[in-house]
């Protein structure tokens, strides 16, 4: 029994970490996808597995982070609402700014497919500020 | 707030990671508490204090200059 409850108590202490690997990892997947898809035409087996897998992980990423907020303790909740506090506000800028800029023709070239990939962006850099002001 | 976690859990000879698990949080909101970076809940407090047999206003204390 003790050992379930550390092991309990282990996964406890890192949901952070792994809601914030989940995150980097799709949007790596994500700019991997931004870059086969130069490389191959619409319909290739590469590209369309490459989409499947960037839905998958995106999805993932909305399941488990959600699972998880229902478990974190109120500490961990207090982190996660540092780390949105931080992404909310700069996802809206960069969209904003990729937006003015794209307008004044620079940032060309830019998709909007990508602008998932900011907003997680925008949660990672919220979560590592968060993550140095209450570790 | 200023608190006296650590003294009292010392006392106790308790781990962060026992008393984590009596509080039914994580280790690291009891470091996080014990280390004056994060103010516990109402509920949380109260929930130490009883595990202490202690009142709440003697763990957790206001800080004069926070007033």
């Amino acid at each position: 029994m003790e050992g379930v409850l550390e092991m309990a108590d282990k996964r406890k202490d890192r949901f952070g970490m792994v809601v914030f690997g989940l995150c980097v990892l799709t949007v790596g997947m994500a700019v991997l996808h931004m870059v086969l898809r130069e490389q191959y035409l619409p319909g290739h087996p590469v590209r369309l597995t490459m989409t499947g897998l960037l839905f998958v992980a995106f999805a993932s990423f909305i399941f488990v982070y959600t699972r998880m907020l229902s478990r974190m303790d109120e500490y961990q909740r207090q982190i996660q609402l540092f780390a949105l506090a931080i992404g909310f506000p700069l996802s809206l800028v960069l969209i904003w700014g990729i937006g003015y800029f794209r307008a004044e023709g620079l940032l060309q070239g830019g998709d909007p497919r990508d602008l998932p990939a900011v907003l997680l962006a925008s949660y990672a850099v919220g979560f590592g500020v968060a993550w140095l002001r209450y570790k | 707030m200023k608190n006296r976690l650590r003294v009292l859990r010392a006392e106790q000879e308790w781990t962060q990671e026992e008393l984590a698990q009596r509080t039914g949080v994580s280790r690291q909101a009891i470091n996080a508490i014990e280390t004056e970076k994060y103010d516990p809940s109402l509920p949380l407090a109260i929930k130490v204090a009883r595990l202490f047999g202690k009142p709440v206003e003697e763990i957790f204390l206001i800080d004069e200059a926070e007033k």
